[in-house]
């Protein structure tokens, strides 16, 4: 794990060593006992898949539109014309206080909507079989992982 | 002075308090009037806090209303496509094109899909200034393989302007009060938007706060056409336990921005794509150290200072700053390149170099 943190960590001063850093890095992590494999939630919906989707094209297509669609519900003020200065400023402030209260009212509809959105993005990336390309991949990082860890056991 | 080209006009998108565009093409225009230069700036629309701030509406010149004359050259500041950018392809006036770059629109395909469409159409449409521009310009070698990539063979990189301001202004004492008190604060500054990932600079406070429960960590930036974005990461906070320790603080005033670099025990960023990097040079600057994912440009205003990590692990990042906080030797050194490197950004350095190239340029024009 070392070496794959001295890869990591970029220190171009030569004054600093970067393994020694390195070291101490990989060190504290097991003295904090800090967790690497949390899961965080992403903002970007998971909505297409190319090959092997368990649901019809035009499931993904409505998910991406509904994606692109659940924030743009607020309300622009548009120019607002009069042959009296005075007037059209007082219509402006009207359209400005309107605007405001509206906006606040969408501001939550994008929430509540970006939240339905997730739980129906997450509920199809469930039911979706797991991207075999991926599956691959992280198994093959596994393997390194682990065949690492085992030279570094034999260096000791 | 090149007798051809007397007035060199720099025209701007959205003039917007904080925005980095906007603040260079003030001190551009200042320095261009004292090499003897008419300069105005043009702009499109501009922001209702400009109007009655530090830059009056009254001083920026709506570019419907201006005609080229003869002596006339064009400094176009490019990000998106923008009918102000069409309009100035439509004059086909002498230009120099300043190419800040353009961000990925895939980081805003589900935030702003208008948005999206303009930074794709901008991307698309970057070659089409080509017949008329006598110098390209980028902000890094990272954004000039972009210009040379649509066909502008003859570009150079001259760094964003970067005012030193920040390191004389008095930071705002309520906030310094009112933060300084032992807890570790972390900093990041920049516009809330998908591309820099404020996300995760969550998910390094996460495991930042394992280490230190009271560590804080300042998000400062607009939130300008972000509120979904911004929404999501408070929601993302609460989730993570950690709406105590995370400060969205919106716009700031000058004052404000420099008591946060001030309480600030470190900068880190996430971002995954940067034309340059402004608040990078004012964290070398002001002597805090800064680990920074290793994207776009930023390896490059770095220039090899700080601490760079090539890919993101979250608490391999908290690690690292945990021992920049624990370690001042370690602290001390990494400072110390930082603010060596911070002088190549000195502005009466790029100021040089902008007029040096300006003058090649227009001499060229004959």
């Amino acid at each position: 794990m070392n070496d794959e943190l001295t890869a990591l960590i970029q220190i171009d001063d030569e004054g600093i060593d970067g393994a020694e850093v390195a070291r101490r890095v990989k060190e504290n992590l097991a003295a904090h006992g800090l967790d690497e494999d949390v899961e965080f939630p992403q903002f970007d919906l998971v909505l297409r898949r190319e090959e092997g989707a368990l649901f019809p094209p035009a499931l993904y297509h409505e998910l991406q539109r509904a994606a692109e669609a659940r924030g743009a519900v607020r309300v622009a003020v548009q120019p607002v014309d009069s042959l009296l200065p005075l007037l059209a400023r007082l219509k402006r402030a009207l359209h400005e206080l309107v605007a405001f209260y509206v906006n606040q009212l969408a501001d939550q509809q994008a929430r509540v909507n970006d939240a339905f959105l997730r739980v129906l993005a997450g509920v199809v990336q469930r039911m979706e079989p797991p991207d075999p390309e991926l599956q691959a991949l992280r198994q093959e990082v596994a393997e390194l992982r682990a065949r690492l860890e085992q030279l570094e056991g034999k260096e000791r | 002075m090149s007798r051809q080209i007397r007035a060199i006009h720099q025209v701007i998108d959205n003039a917007a308090p904080g925005n980095s565009i906007s603040n260079e093409a003030w001190a551009l225009r200042a320095a261009l009037r004292a090499w003897g230069y008419r300069s105005e700036i043009l702009s499109g629309p501009v922001a209702p806090a400009l109007s009655g701030g530090a830059r009056p509406l009254g001083r920026y010149r709506p570019l419907g209303r201006y005609r080229p004359r003869g002596g006339d050259l064009l400094l176009l500041h490019y990000s998106a496509a923008s009918p102000l950018a069409d309009r100035v392809r439509e004059m086909g006036a002498p230009l120099v094109l300043v190419y800040h770059n353009v961000t990925p629109h895939r980081y805003f395909a589900q935030l702003d899909p208008e948005h999206a469409r303009r930074l794709e159409r901008g991307r698309a449409e970057l070659p089409s200034f080509r017949a008329q521009t006598l110098l390209a310009l980028a902000r890094s070698q990272f954004s000039r393989r972009e210009l040379v990539a649509a066909g502008y063979d003859d570009s150079a990189v001259v760094p964003l302007l970067v005012p030193e301001q920040l390191s004389r202004i008095e930071a705002d004492p309520a906030l310094l009060a009112r933060f300084a008190d032992g807890a570790t604060n972390l900093l990041f500054v920049g516009r809330l938007a998908p591309n820099k990932r404020q996300e995760d600079l969550l998910k390094v406070l996460y495991y930042y706060r394992q280490i230190e429960p009271q560590a804080r960590l300042f998000l400062v930036g607009s939130w300008s056409g972000a509120r979904r974005y911004v929404d999501w990461l408070q929601d993302l906070a609460r989730f993570l336990g950690l709406s105590q320790g995370l400060h969205l603080t919106g716009h700031v005033e000058l004052a404000q921005l420099a008591a946060y670099y001030r309480l600030a025990h470190a900068y880190v960023s996430m971002s995954e794509h940067e034309g340059f990097g402004i608040p990078l040079v004012e964290a070398m600057r002001l002597g805090l150290p800064v680990v920074a994912y290793a994207a776009a440009a930023v390896p490059e205003t770095m220039g090899g200072a700080g601490i760079l990590v090539r890919e993101k692990r979250s608490a391999v990042v908290a690690e690292l700053l945990h021992l920049l906080r624990t370690d001042a030797a370690l602290r001390e050194r990494i400072v110390e390149q930082q603010r060596q490197q911070a002088r190549a950004f000195a502005p009466d350095v790029v100021l040089r170099r902008w007029r040096q190239l300006l003058e090649a340029a227009i001499e060229k024009l004959g």
